[in-house]
Parts: C-alpha cells; sequence; structure tokens
C-alpha cells in the first residue's frame, strides 16, 4: 500500500530541485532557524540516499505522521518560546511536511503537494524580498516547476494508467520555451520592478512579526537596556573596508549610530535639535566638511525598525542612492523614516585620531552641562582629575579612575548611576559611559555618551568585519583639543567572554554567500556595476599584461575577438546539445523495464528518425518508422531490412546477439541514421503537387 | 511430408490458402495465426466476400475432421452438441455426437440463431469439451471454431452477447479484394466454381506440434508490459463502456507469438502485437453510448495504439 510506484528518475529530481529552491528561498529571505534548516537538509539529503537503495519502505511509512507532529512541535515552540515569528514557524511546519513527501513519496499526489507547498513558501518568501532577487527567483522557481509540473503530469497519467504524452512537445522546443519565457519574464519583471518603486510587501509581513526595534536607539537611553541585546545574536551589519587607512583595526571601530547629549532623571537623552537634511550632491551626502577622511567602509545594514545609520568616527561623506539624510548636528544621522529594508552605503570617514587643523565649531553647549542636584559626582571628578594638566591629561585620570575597584558585571549591575559611582562599583558598559561622561562635565570637559557597535567578527572568508546585536556597546565622546575624542572606561571583553561570537568555517562561508547575496543581488547599484566594470577591465589588462603568448602579437584586437566569441559560443552550443541530448535520454523512449537502456547506436538512429520527422505517432515501432524513412531511399531497404532482423534479435530475441552481428547491427543502424539525415524529407511527386493546387 | 519441419509445412499451408483467397494476405495470416495459437475466429462482413471460402479453405488445410453449421432460429443445442439415441442391440442409451465433433467446425451466419444454440458453443469453445445429460465428452484436438457472421442484416438475428464474443479470439473483416484481385476473380471464376479442394497439408498431430512450437516463441518482459499497457488503455479510454478483458490480452499474446512463428521469427517484436492488437481487441471493446458499431471499436483501438509507446 505504501509501496513506492516505480517513478521516473527526472521526476523526483525535479521535485528535490525544487524543493531546495524553497528551502534556499527560506534561508535567505527568512528567518527560520538554522537548526531546522539542517534538519531539512538532512532530510533531502535521506530521500536522496533512500531513493539510491533499494530500501523498503513499509516500515519507515509509519514514521510519516510522528515526523510531522515532531515538526508541528517544533514550530509552535519556535513559535512561542523561540523566534517568535510566526513567518519562520510556518516555514518550519511546511518543511517537515515537505521532508516526509520526501522521504515517503507514495505517487504523484504527494508530487503536486510538494509543488503546492514549494509554492506557498516561494510566495511567502517573495513577499519579504525586492524587486530584483524577486524577478530573479520567479525566473528559477518557474522554470523548475515547470520542469515538475510536466513530469508530474506524466506520472499521473502512468498512475491512471492512460497513455502518457498528451502534449507530445518534442523536448528541444520545450526546453526553448521553457527558457525563453523564464528569461523574458525576468527581463520584464525586472525592468518593471526598476522602474516603478519597490513593492512593500515587507512592510505588510513585519506586522506579523514582533518589534525588531534595536536597543539604544530610540530617542533615551537608560541603564537596563543593553543587558537583552547582549544575548541576540543577530547580524546587524556587514561591513567591508575597500580602501582602509594603514594599520586599521576593524575589530576596535566604533560603530556609532547615536548620541545622547542630555542627562535627566537617570536617562541620558538626544539633544533636542530638529533634524535637517545634509546637504547632498548626487549620491553624496556631505556630513561633515571639516573631516578629513582616510578610509573608506561599505556598509550593508540589515533591516530595522529604528531609523538611525550608522558611521565610523568623523564621517566626512556618506554615499548611498537612498533618499535625504537627517541629521541634528551633534552626531546623530538617520532616516527620515523609522523602518528600512537591507540597506548598503558606503562612507569615508576619518580614523580615531584624525589631526585636529584650525579652527572647528565648537562642542555645542549642550554637552557641557552638568545635570543638576549631582554635586557629590562634581566633587568626585574634581578630585579624581586633579586640577592641572591639559583637557587631555585630566580626561586620561578620569578613564583611569574605572580601571581599579570597577568590575564589569551583566548579572548584578548598580540600579543607578550613584550607586555604581559610590557604591556597588559593578555594571556594565551603560554604567560605564554613562558614569565617564558625567565625570568629564564634572571636570569642565564637554562630552557626550555614544551607542552603538564596538568591532565585531572579522569574517576571514569575505574579509569583512560582522557585527552582531550582542556587539552592543556604548561609550563616551569627549571634546579635547577642538575634536571629539573617543572614550570608553570599559574594560575590554575578554576572549572567553559569553559575547563574543565565534562562527565556524562553514558558518562563515554560509555568511559570506548571504552577504554576496545581499550584495549583488538585493541592493546592486549603478555604482556597483560600474565599479565591476571598471574591475573586470583593468584585471582583464593585467591578465593581459602577465601572460605574453608568443605570436600573440601579431593577432589584431578584432581577431581576439573574433576568437572569443566563436569560443563562447562553440562552448554555448555544446553545452546546449549535451543538455538536449540528455533530456532526451532521460526521457527513456518508451523505457522498457526489463529491457537493458538502449545502446547508443539504436538510440542514435531513433533520434535521427525523430528528428527528420519520420515518426508520426509515439505508438510507432521502430520497425514502421524505419521503414516509413526508407520509402523514398529503395537504395537502403536491403540494409534497414537486415538490420531490423538483428536489431529485433538483438532486443526482443531469446538471447542477445553475439558480438559480431552486434557489430554488425550498429554499423548499419549507423549507416542508416547517417543516409536518412541526409535525405531531404520526403516531397511528394509533382503531380501529386499539382493536384491539391488544382483540384 | 514427413520430413519437414513444422514451419515449412507452416508456410507451405499458408500458401495454400493463400491461392483460394486472392488479395487477403493480412486476412489469412491472421487467421492462420489464430488457429495454430488455438484461437476460435470470428469472421465478419457482407455476403459473398469470402467468409466461407477462408473458413473452408482453413479447414481443408489440414486433414482432420471438418463439420459445417448452418445457424437459423429454429436450431437447438443438440442439433449442435448431439443427443442420446437409444441402441437397440445393446438396450442403452449411447451418445450420437453433433457436428461439433470435428476438428474445425464452421459455424455459418451464427447471429441467425437464437441464444440457445449459441450458448451450446459457449462451452465447447472455451473447455473444449461438451455436456449432454450430466455426461462431458471431450471435443477432438486440435479443435477450432470458425464462425460468420453478417453485421450489415440486422432483421431476426440475435447479435452475440458480450460473454460470447470475448470467446473468440480473432474477429476478422474481409473487406472486398482490391481492384487486380477482383478482376482475376471475375476473369477466373463462375458460379459454379469451387475453390475449396486445397491439398491438405498438415495432419492434426502436427497441428499440436505447431502449437507447442508456438508457445516456445519468447515474449520479453517488455513485450508483455507493452501488451498490457495496450489492455489497460483501452479500458481507461474515456469512450469506452468496456474494456479488453485479461482473456483478450492473452490471446493477443498468443496470437503475436503465431504471427511471429509464421513469419518465421522466435521471438515476438512490438511489430506483431501491432498487427494483431485490431483483430483480437476489436471485438472486445464496447464503446459508450450510440457508437456502438466496430467501426468506432476500431478508431478507439487505434487511437490507442498509436498512443501507447512500444518498446524499443
Amino acid at each position: 500500500m505504501t509501496r513506492r510506484p516505480p517513478v521516473r528518475e527526472f521526476l523526483w529530481w525535479s521535485l528535490r530541485a525544487h524543493w531546495a529552491l524553497a528551502l534556499a528561498l527560506l534561508a535567505i529571505f527568512t528567518d527560520a532557524a538554522r537548526w531546522a534548516l539542517v534538519l531539512a537538509i538532512c532530510a533531502w539529503a535521506g530521500g536522496v540516499v533512500m531513493d539510491r537503495a533499494p530500501t523498503r519502505r513499509t516500515s519507515l511509512a509509519r514514521l510519516g505522521s510522528p515526523v510531522v507532529a515532531l515538526f508541528f512541535a517544533f514550530a509552535m515552540a519556535d513559535l512561542l518560546f523561540g523566534s517568535g515569528d510566526l513567518l519562520s514557524s510556518v516555514a518550519l511546519l511546511l518543511l517537515g511536511v515537505q521532508s516526509v513527501k520526501l522521504l515517503l513519496p507514495k505517487g504523484s499526489r504527494d508530487g503536486w503537494q510538494l509543488c503546492a507547498i514549494a509554492l506557498l513558501e516561494f510566495l511567502a518568501a517573495a513577499a519579504g524580498t525586492d524587486a530584483l532577487s524577486f524577478a530573479l527567483f520567479a525566473f528559477l522557481f518557474f522554470v523548475a516547476s515547470a520542469g515538475a509540473m510536466g513530469a508530474l503530469h506524466a506520472q499521473e497519467a502512468e498512475e491512471a494508467g492512460r497513455p502518457a504524452g498528451g502534449y507530445a512537445v518534442p523536448a528541444g522546443t520545450a526546453a526553448a520555451v521553457l527558457l525563453f519565457a523564464g528569461i523574458a519574464g525576468f527581463l520584464v519583471s525586472a525592468v518593471l520592478f526598476a522602474v516603478t518603486p519597490r513593492l512593500e510587501f515587507r512592510r505588510v509581513l513585519e506586522r506579523f512579526r514582533r518589534a525588531q526595534g534595536v536597543v539604544g536607539f530610540s530617542d533615551t537611553i537608560s541603564l537596563r537596556e543593553v543587558t537583552g541585546g547582549k544575548m541576540d545574536r543577530r547580524v546587524v551589519a556587514r561591513v567591508e573596508f575597500p580602501e582602509p587607512r594603514p594599520g586599521l583595526s576593524p575589530a576596535n571601530l566604533y560603530l556609532r549610530g547615536a548620541v545622547y547629549s542630555r542627562y535627566e532623571d537617570g536617562a541620558w537623552r538626544r539633544g533636542g535639535a530638529t533634524p535637517l537634511p545634509v546637504a547632498r550632491a548626487g549620491f553624496q551626502h556631505m556630513v561633515e566638511e571639516a573631516a578629513f577622511p582616510d578610509s573608506t567602509a561599505d556598509i550593508t545594514l540589515e533591516p530595522a525598525d529604528h531609523p538611525a545609520l550608522f558611521t565610523y568616527g568623523q564621517t566626512a561623506t556618506i554615499e548611498s542612492g537612498f533618499g535625504p539624510i537627517l541629521s541634528d548636528g551633534n552626531g546623530n544621522l538617520s532616516l527620515p523614516h523609522a523602518g528600512h529594508p537591507t540597506l548598503r552605503y558606503r562612507i569615508r570617514f576619518a580614523g580615531v585620531h584624525p589631526p585636529a587643523k584650525g579652527t572647528v565649531r565648537g562642542p555645542g553647549a549642550g554637552n557641557a552641562v552638568f545635570p543638576a542636584g549631582h554635586e557629590e559626582i562634581r566633587d568626585l571628578a574634581v578630585k579624581v582629575a586633579g586640577a592641572d594638566g591639559s583637557d587631555g591629561e585630566r580626561a586620561e585620570r578620569i578613564v583611569r579612575f574605572f580601571g581599579s575597584g570597577f568590575r564589569y558585571t551583566l548579572s548584578d549591575p548598580a540600579p543607578s548611576i550613584r550607586e555604581f559611582l559610590f557604591r556597588k562599583r559593578a555594571g556594565y558598559c551603560e554604567h560605564y559611559a554613562a558614569g565617564l561622561s558625567l565625570l568629564l562635565r564634572g571636570a569642565g570637559i564637554p562630552s557626550r555618551v555614544a551607542a552603538g557597535y564596538l568591532g565585531g567578527e572579522w569574517n576571514e572568508v569575505g574579509k569583512y568585519l560582522i557585527v552582531r546585536q550582542s556587539d552592543a556597546h556604548a561609550w563616551v565622546e569627549a571634546w579635547i583639543g577642538g575634536r571629539w575624542v573617543t572614550l570608553d572606561a570599559t574594560p575590554p571583553p575578554a576572549d572567553s567572554s559569553p559575547f563574543r561570537t565565534r562562527t565556524g568555517i562553514l558558518g562563515l562561508y554560509a555568511d559570506w554567500l548571504r552577504h554576496r547575496w545581499d550584495k549583488y543581488v538585493v541592493n546592486y547599484s549603478m555604482r556597483m556595476q560600474a565599479d565591476a566594470v571598471k574591475g573586470g577591465v583593468r584585471t582583464v589588462r593585467r591578465a593581459g599584461e602577465a601572460f605574453r603568448f608568443p605570436g600573440w602579437e601579431g593577432i589584431g584586437g578584432a581577431g581576439r575577438g573574433a576568437a572569443a566569441v566563436l569560443f563562447l559560443a562553440a562552448t554555448g552550443f555544446c553545452m546546449f546539445y549535451r543538455f538536449l541530448r540528455k533530456r532526451r535520454e532521460s526521457r527513456g523512449e518508451g523505457s522498457p523495464f526489463d529491457l537493458p537502456k538502449l545502446p547508443g547506436p539504436y538510440a542514435r538512429l531513433v533520434r535521427r528518425l525523430d528528428r527528420n520527422r519520420f515518426r508520426r505517432n509515439p505508438g510507432e515501432t521502430l520497425q514502421d518508422t524505419l521503414i516509413a524513412a526508407v520509402r523514398s531511399r529503395p537504395d537502403l531497404s536491403e540494409d534497414a531490412a537486415r538490420f531490423l532482423r538483428l536489431y529485433h534479435r538483438d532486443r526482443f530475441g531469446p538471447a542477445p546477439l553475439a558480438s559480431e552481428s552486434r557489430e554488425e547491427a550498429f554499423r548499419l543502424a549507423d549507416r542508416l541514421g547517417r543516409s536518412i539525415s541526409d535525405t531531404p524529407r520526403h516531397q511528394p511527386p509533382m503531380d501529386q503537387q499539382w493536384g491539391t493546387l488544382f483540384p | 511430408m514427413e520430413g519437414k519441419s513444422p514451419i515449412d509445412l507452416l508456410s507451405s499451408f499458408r500458401a495454400n490458402v493463400g491461392t483460394v483467397l486472392l488479395g487477403k494476405r493480412e486476412a489469412v495470416d491472421l487467421a492462420i495465426a489464430s488457429f495454430i495459437a488455438g484461437g476460435h475466429v470470428l469472421l465478419e462482413d457482407v455476403p459473398g466476400t469470402g467468409k466461407t471460402t477462408l473458413a473452408r479453405a482453413l479447414s481443408s488445410g489440414i486433414s482432420g475432421t471438418f463439420r459445417r453449421i448452418q445457424f437459423t432460429s429454429d436450431l437447438l443445442p443438440q442439433d449442435i452438441l448431439g443427443v442420446h439415441v437409444l441402441d437397440a442391440d445393446r438396450r442403452s442409451f449411447v451418445f450420437s455426437p453433433g457436428p461439433l465433433f470435428a476438428n474445425v467446425v464452421l459455424a455459418d451466419e451464427i447471429n441467425r440463431s437464437n441464444p440457445r444454440a449459441q450458448s451450446a458453443l459457449l462451452e465447447a469453445m472455451s473447455e473444449r469439451q461438451v455436456t449432454v445429460d450430466n455426461r462431458t465428452y471431450p471435443l477432438p484436438e486440435p479443435f477450432l471454431v470458425i464462425a460468420t457472421q453478417n453485421p450489415y442484416e440486422q432483421h431476426g438475428t440475435y447479435p452475440l452477447p458480450e460473454s460470447q464474443l470475448d470467446r473468440f479470439n480473432l474477429r476478422l473483416r474481409l473487406s472486398y479484394p482490391d481492384r487486380d484481385s477482383e478482376l482475376r476473380l471475375i476473369r477466373e471464376n463462375n458460379l459454379l466454381t469451387m475453390r475449396d479442394g486445397i491439398p491438405a497439408a498438415l495432419r492434426p498431430e502436427q497441428v499440436r506440434a505447431l502449437r507447442e512450437e508456438v508457445d516456445r516463441v519468447t515474449v520479453r518482459d517488455a513485450v508483455v508490459d507493452y501488451i498490457q499497457r495496450i489492455a489497460s488503455a483501452t479500458r481507461t479510454h474515456p469512450a469506452v463502456r468496456l474494456g479488453a478483458s485479461p482473456r483478450g490480452a492473452i490471446g493477443l499474446k498468443g496470437t503475436s507469438q503465431a504471427l511471429a512463428l509464421l513469419d518465421g521469427r522466435d521471438h515476438v517484436t512490438p511489430g506483431d502485437v501491432r498487427r494483431a492488437a485490431v483483430p483480437v481487441l476489436c471485438h472486445r471493446v464496447f464503446p459508450k453510448g450510440d457508437a456502438a458499431g466496430s467501426e468506432a471499436a476500431q478508431a478507439i483501438l487505434e487511437e490507442v495504439l498509436s498512443a501507447v509507446p512500444p518498446p524499443l
């Protein structure tokens, strides 16, 4: 009852591709848990292995429903206690059902269900993405679906006992139509999406999700907001450094997202200035004219709910494809609206110690105000900083003050700044930052609290920095010597810190793939196209200089170009031909179940007959077709008769032919096939043509 | 004649029959194939196309006994099977065999008789035995029924029921001869010409040997699969009320084997199956609705054959 019916290889491979594609979509566009994907991939591999091995499925079939139940439980648990993300939970459940279907298919009905589920997944994933990737995946998906559907149709017909192949379309034509339809669909949708604003499906989906608000980027920052964030391993940003200053260490860079300059009621607040759009020229946003940038960073921000833009050090310009950037003049950069999809922009920034030249704007009055009612802190500040020395030296002393007697803890922090400074002396980065900033102000040095991320994990595979939510940090910027200097009193986390993420090499590769995807598919821009072309031309030129073949110089540029085009065309043609051949072979040509595979020469003859359209319907035997083919070539009829005798004996006789007879049959098949290919399609004699013209 | 192999005997038999029935080579081949495969033959066509001639030629080709039963509306079963009569000398009833006890029985115009007489043929055809008054008598071996019917004269006929049709292995339609054959027929014959007198080429035991030979013809699994696919395709065809029976599929295999033997081969090719499919399955496929004619069944079969891919 659960015995698996004989299923065409192609069908199940096609379905598997279908399924894997849906899986990839899920992996890329939704945040399904990793282990769920791993489980699903294992199920996939299991399906493949079981398909290869002649395993009995009766006992395993019983596993079917428990597995569904298991996945259902996983999905519910994930929804309630895990990610809390409806989409990923549903995806999990679907994956479970799919895996069962794939492991224990009972016929074409399972295939159809698999297709339907994959389509649902695709829609769910497509809703969360944007234009170009949507178009690309639409193309891939529909090509795969069409193949699967065709195979399923044939399979269903086979199961129902109907003659298969209701619509007999030559494989080549079908492939060509599919390819053209897919490419045309891709181009049309790409153009459509490019000229219309992005479809904001994501907005709709976000409603189902729990708020993604990243801690510390609201208008206030209190002492209780970092702890939750430190446990979160979600990636916030990926940063590349195309042109770094020599000696730049990405792991020590402070990625700033917000700056707070007012201290009120135990919490730091942003300065009240109204954010104004920064000046821009084309894609360039001039953030800070006074800075002297020496490094470049390409920042890819993951989708977020808050409007903050992240920058390093002193950022001179931001190069981006999106609209206006608002600045409140105090270091806070943001988008006009809260919430954004994946963003990519390039910043030019000055490193940690830019030289101060000329007169620059002052620190801003708000950054020097010492909050009223904290006189003991001011006393402490004066005591710690001392009266002599420059601002820098005094700030140094204050920072050093935190180096002894203070304890970094996430589990048992002081409830307030006063507690932290005077009694408990235990806290985390926000305590340190708030305390340091207050002390600096108490000592008369203007300062402000900055929040963002410190460093991140360096991905050696793709040479970029992975910044995670667990890298969230708060620090202090002090106005010393006419510029903002980053000061951090928080002790650096030890290597054994649980908040330092170490990803395995496979994880690094996976992340790198995702980064490439974000970079080249989701956020591909004109500028990157230009960069790519420039880079490509440069590489080719360099390669050309490196390899000089003797005699190469003699061939002109046009000749070289023609050779390249010819080579490419030939390669493409070969691949296409192989594809067609493979397809035709995989169709099996009637696939009798006990006969060995049709030997090559026979198969070639069949193909040649088919190509010359001698086969009028799928029910024709080779004998009929061959006789029809040699009707216009009487000289071949003797060969044909002899060949048919040998062929029939070989394929249907009591025993296969002896080798020399077989050789002869092959030779005859070859000769016949070649002669038939050379023969023009049989034309009716002249008088018959006249007959149809003049009835 | 003794030294000849069964195959040679068969070809001379075939040649003999061919001389009687001009231009009907395919029909003759199929009839002989069914004959040596052990299947009964139903000949169907308008009068005067040679149905009886073929039947007589087939029967006289073997040196066994031949009987002819003309079916009429008042024919009774005992007229066919035989009766027990009182033997005055031995003071007991002895069986007096009817015309069915022969190697070849020609049942002429079978649809003219009433269902009782028709069903009397039923047991004989499939069981190869006859039961009269609770006593069973085996029929001679080989035993072959060749029935003829005229499908166009429906007045006063009893069409054969499906069950009885299924017992015929083959239904042949002898259409009009082609122009050349007909010219020759007209030229050479008058109303008194009898063309039955062909020399007997086969003895009953040789027919039995031939049947064993037919059984030995190889049918690969792929061909069996092809036969099965054809049979099941007739059952699922949308225009069919009742498709081919498993008996039909068995008959198709046997006839294909015999055709292969006729061609001097020891293996069945898909071509043999295609050749035999229409005559063997045509009368076992019953189309839906009004299109109950044999033309409709034939069209359905041809559609099935053109759609079911043969093994290559």
